[in-house]
């Protein structure tokens, strides 16, 4: 008893420990863009060759997302939740993540900075935010392609739109996928604990390189954001 | 009047910053000589001289301005002649001059051109005497036609190269900026993705939570099993989900 | 004569100047000047503002030199630009002075620009055509000048083919390793950081045009830069760094147990010609630079493992040498030969089988290396999309599918090169114990043939072998067949009824199970024949509990009856000893009614066992004797 209460003691203070010394990535940098559909290839060879593991294939992926929010008590702002599946991995971990207001910050800083904790869940992660109360928002479905250059990742992807109609249907719907627009999402990541901010500037030299297939850069979307 | 002035002015302004840049290019490039003519080499001296003739060509631009008063109407007049130390004249000609008195306004104001130049312009225009009327507009025909071709083609060759240049970088747009801040709404606020399946019910809000409860029909099979079945009833008639919304609507304490 | 000479008065011109004339014709003279006086008319003529301009500026632009130093500066090694500087001087005072004119005009002080009506210029066709004839003549010259000399070069360097251009040969440099430029040298980098290596020893090395003076004091500005010198045999020289120069390689070998160990320095028998050749072709020389650099990262991590590992025996590090322990009484050596390495003039001690170093443990030291190259760089990718990369798919699972400490703890764990190595060598040295334990067998045990068949396809520490027993003409009466799974240091046995044996890297055991399982076949072929001959096998026994103890194993009996009943033979194999084979006939041949037994249908029980001499027995093999006994019993 004595012994299983000091493990779970050390587990904790390990936990706080580990929470206190900053090691924990909880700060996502990041630069977006985007390219039309007739440039994608030129773009994927660019990052074929700009990007680590040459001699491995294009690595795809193809995810579901869900954008879930919940109001607290006092009618405040929404927390905003997302829940993201692969759907060609099938054995993987679904992810609930929290994604924070991104700090646009002024010209000295290269790169948006926001919030940023994720975590794996089982299957049950949306029966479970269903009950905590949560409702859904939207979802998309995201499909591309994923690259890596030391700690930077990198996703060029198109997102589509769920048709609810066919949602029915054992496929989830997953067939009929209609795009949102003619052009493919260039997102460049990095996740870090806070402070490290020397990255940014390396992400930015890296978004120089992609000039001018792709314009990476700072985007604020509360201000794209007039409605619902 | 004033316009004009202020015209005159500005031109003049102008004009001074030019050839104060042009006089310190010269006196640049005669340092340069002076003292690194054992390291000079020929790119690096045709640079200064480039230099020079691209300040002398901004120059003559603007005073072909069409805005600039032609200078040649105004003359250099002036007003009073003081033998003491004028420290602001000190300050405006750099030290050259502190005294603007009579012995130098000769100098500084004087409008003959240099020897070698009157000299040049002498050969020329004897030559230039030399020639008859006819022969002289003939050879100026001549001389326009030969410089009006070649300019042709060097015309031709620079736009073929320009237009080759161009063509090689792409000139097409590779991205379309429209499209980015639409998909970043997209992902990140649900701009254009919330669905409106049923006008009825669903109209300009996200569904409720609730019908999600009695939605998830039996233990979830796994991710693809689970979620159809859990949006399976939106996709149902309308009335369904109305009484729904009824029943639970008051019951959730977490709204 | 003199009559008419006339006399000349020479007098002097009134020097004073006349000042007035009165009226009354008389002429005052200035007084003449005082000598400071005249100093001062002197110098009033000298007009000092004459200076002017042209004068201040030189001043202005020597201010930061001495003025010695300016005089000098004017002096004859300017030659060739005095005209330029002097053109340049001049211009400058005439930009000075509209300058100044224009700033002072515009202060509207002194001066000022005043508007006055003026006709227009008249135009001088004839000399603008004139003058720019003359200038568009120098300028097309110049052109001219220009391409003629391009033109010329073009024409040169095709005539010139051989020689091979330095910056055709730097491309293919470029093509094979990572160049980069430093200020005004390049710099390759021949090392594997950016295959995921972690080693800290420097891969920079330089390139270099090959010329063989140096760069010769440039001419002044008519004629262009020294053209190249190309050397015969490539035109550029690379410059590696010096410890990695020369040639080297890992040699791993086995090792019988010493008692002392000698503290030897592996060399290179003979020194190879690398450093004979001084301006080699590039590629040759860079590859073998990165051969020495991943051989002593290779060695490297060697090393700290070994430091690192703890072992029953430890693990010895001396000089260039890694001495483990594989099994009790054999060691493996792996050592690191650099042939650009200066001996310290230590002698060196050859170990006795310095010729056969095992080839494949020293490319799967390779390929180990490699592999943790590899490791470093391919981190899977995350899915969904959004994860973070780096964990492994083991470790994303571990959450949800809530992994505990002892799982966890697990999947950091993993195996040291050294490790790897080792295990690698243990399984090479039981699989040639094997071997030989087998080919013996095959070799002293005629009767039933042992054929052994190993897998083509097996990994670094497993090989798998399957032994069939068979007698020669009886193949389909009965076959045995076992398989061996060779583990590092154990061996796993599968018979065909299933059982599982285990046994340790001592080839005895081996040994002695497989001549079990021979008498066993025997035993088993045996009453196979017996089937096909129409002989019935009244009993048998595979662990007979009777007879003598076996050293190993257990004896094996079989008792066989004739059709017609009226024959018996009784088989008894023991792995030591053999086959013995007994005969017994059942109407009893000696009966005699004695006084117990009387009637003489107590003949029939069968008379005692006699024992075959089965060396006098005709057949090839025991099966055939076996046949042919059951032959001539049953129609006898």
């Amino acid at each position: 008893m004595a012994m299983a209460q000091q493990t779970v003691n050390t587990a904790i203070d390990s936990l706080t420990a580990a929470l206190k010394s900053n090691i924990i990535p909880n700060q996502e940098y990041f630069l977006q863009g985007s390219i039309l559909d007739s440039s994608v290839e030129v773009l994927l060879h660019r990052l074929r060759g700009l990007c680590d593991n040459v001699d491995t294939n294009l690595e795809t992926f193809h995810d579901h997302e869900m954008c879930f929010s919940i109001r607290g008590p006092n009618n405040t702002q929404p927390l905003q939740l997302r829940v993201r599946r692969s759907l060609d991995h099938n054995g993987m971990p679904m992810q609930l993540r929290y994604i924070g207001q991104p700090e646009i910050g002024d010209k000295s800083r290269p790169t948006v900075l926001r919030n940023s904790i994720d975590i794996g869940t089982s299957n049950t992660v949306v029966e479970f935010l269903t009950e905590l109360g949560c409702r859904k928002d939207f979802e998309y479905s995201a499909k591309g392609y994923m690259f890596r250059k030391g700690r930077m990742k990198i996703t060029v992807f198109k997102v589509f739109k769920i048709d609810e109609t066919r949602k029915m249907m054992s496929s989830g719907g997953f067939d009929a996928l209609s795009p949102l627009t003619h052009s493919y999402l260039v997102e460049l990541s990095v996740l870090a604990p806070s402070g490290q901010d020397a990255i940014a500037d390396d992400m930015r030299c890296f978004a120089e390189q992609l000039r001018p297939l792709v314009q990476l850069e700072k985007i604020d979307y509360k201000r794209l954001v007039h409605g619902p | 009047m004033q316009r004009e002035e202020k015209q005159q002015d500005a031109v003049l302004e102008a004009v001074i910053s030019r050839v104060n840049d042009l006089k310190t290019s010269i006196g640049a490039m005669i340092f340069k000589v002076e003292n690194e003519y054992e390291t000079l080499n020929w790119p690096n001296f045709l640079d200064n001289f480039a230099l020079i003739s691209g300040q002398l060509t901004s120059l003559t631009k603007i005073l072909s301005n069409e805005k600039a008063p032609a200078l040649r109407n105004f003359t250099v007049l002036p007003l009073m002649l003081k033998p003491d130390l004028d420290e602001n004249l000190a300050r405006v000609t750099e030290g050259r001059l502190t005294t603007f008195s009579h012995d130098i306004v000769p100098d500084y104001l004087r409008t003959k051109p240099e020897p070698d130049a009157e000299l040049k312009m002498m050969q020329l225009e004897h030559k230039a005497n030399c020639v008859t009327y006819e022969t002289a507009q003939k050879q100026v025909a001549a001389m326009n036609k030969v410089v009006g071709h070649v300019w042709d083609l060097v015309n031709k060759a620079r736009e073929e190269w320009e237009s080759e240049a161009g063509s090689r970088s792409g000139a097409a747009q590779t991205f379309s900026l429209t499209d980015t801040p639409l998909l970043v709404a997209a992902i990140s606020m649900g701009k254009g993705l919330k669905h409106t399946v049923a006008p009825g019910a669903m109209m300009g809000g996200p569904p409720p939570g609730p019908q999600r409860g009695p939605g998830a029909l039996g233990p979830p099979q796994g991710p693809p099993g689970g979620i159809p079945g859990q949006m399976g009833p939106m996709g149902k008639a309308p009335s369904a989900i109305k009484t729904n919304i009824k029943a639970a609507g008051q019951m959730h304490p977490y709204r | 004569m003199s009559a008419y000479s006339v006399n000349i008065s020479v007098e002097a011109p009134v020097e004073n100047q006349i000042q007035e004339i009165t009226y009354d014709g008389q002429e005052i003279y200035t007084p003449p000047l005082t000598m400071s006086e005249h100093l001062t008319k002197l110098a009033q003529k000298i007009d000092f503002a004459k200076c002017g301009p042209e004068e201040l500026n030189k001043e202005i632009t020597e201010i930061d030199k001495n003025e010695d130093e300016a005089e000098q500066s004017t002096a004859p090694p300017l030659w060739p630009w005095d005209s330029v500087r002097n053109k340049l001087r001049n211009a400058l005072t005439e930009v000075s002075v509209l300058a100044d004119v224009l700033s002072i005009a515009k202060d509207k002080h002194y001066m000022v620009l005043d508007p006055v009506p003026q006709e227009p210029p008249e135009l001088k066709p004839m000399v603008q055509v004139y003058a720019r004839k003359k200038a568009l003549a120098g300028a097309a010259s110049v052109l001219l000048s220009g391409a003629d000399r391009l033109k010329n070069l073009q024409a040169e360097a095709l005539r010139n083919r051989t020689t091979p251009d330095f910056h055709i040969e730097l491309l293919r440099l470029r093509q094979n390793f990572r160049l980069k430029k430093v200020s005004n040298s390049i710099v390759g980098d021949l090392s594997y950081r950016t295959a995921g290596s972690k080693f800290a020893q420097n891969g920079t090395f330089e390139v270099t045009k090959a010329e063989e003076d140096g760069d010769s004091p440039l001419s002044p500005p008519c004629s262009p830069n020294a053209s190249l010198s190309n050397k015969p045999t490539s035109a550029l020289r690379v410059t590696v760094p010096s410890e990695l120069q020369g040639v080297a390689f890992i040699k791993v070998f086995f090792q019988k147990d010493q008692d002392s160990l000698t503290a030897a320095q592996l060399n290179l028998p003979s020194s190879s010609t690398a450093n004979a050749i001084p301006d080699m072709y590039w590629q040759p020389k860079l590859e073998a630079a990165q051969n020495v650099l991943f051989c002593k990262e290779l060695f490297n991590q060697l090393a700290k493992d070994a430091v690192q590992l703890q072992s029953p025996i430890p693990h010895i590090v001396v000089g260039n040498q890694i001495i483990a322990s594989v099994l009790p009484g054999i060691q493996l050596v792996i050592g690191l030969c650099h042939s650009g390495v200066s001996t310290d003039g230590k002698t060196a001690v050859v170990p006795p089988s310095s010729n056969g170093h095992d080839h494949v443990l020293e490319h799967s030291l390779h390929q180990l290396l490699r592999e943790l190259h590899h490791k470093n760089t391919h981190h899977p990718f995350p899915h969904p999309s959004s994860g973070p990369i780096g964990p492994s798919k083991r470790r994303r699972l571990a959450g949800p599918c809530a992994a505990d400490r002892e799982e966890l703890m697990q999947m950091t764990q993993s195996e040291t090169m050294l490790e790897q190595v080792i295990k690698q060598a243990q399984h090479i040295n039981l699989r040639d114990r094997t071997l030989f334990v087998l080919d013996r067998l095959a070799k002293d045990i005629k009767d039933p043939l042992i054929t052994s068949h190993w897998n083509a396809l097996n990994s670094p520490t497993q090989s798998c072998v399957k032994i069939n027993i068979v007698a020669h003409m009886y193949d389909t009466i009965c076959r045995t067949s076992l398989l061996i799974h060779v583990n590092e240091t154990t061996l796993k046995c599968i018979t065909r009824d299933g059982r599982v044996i285990h046994m340790s890297y001592e080839s005895q055991e081996l040994r002695d199970f497989i001549m079990c399982q021979v008498y066993l076949h025997q035993m088993t072929a045996v009453q196979n024949l017996a089937k096909c001959m129409g002989w019935q096998c009244l009993a048998n026994s595979a662990q007979l509990g009777v007879g003598a103890v076996e050293p190993f194993g257990n004896a094996s009996s079989c008792v066989l009856a004739s059709p017609t009943g009226e024959r018996l033979i009784s088989v008894r194999c023991e792995p030591k000893s053999g086959v013995h084979v007994t005969i017994a006939q059942s109407p009893r041949k000696d009966f005699f009614p004695g006084q117990l037994v009387k009637e003489r249908k107590w003949e029939n029980l069968g008379g005692s066992f006699k024992e075959v001499r089965w060396d006098k027995m005709e057949g090839k093999n025991f099966l055939n004797k076996m046949e042919l006994l059951m032959a001539s019993l049953t129609s006898s």
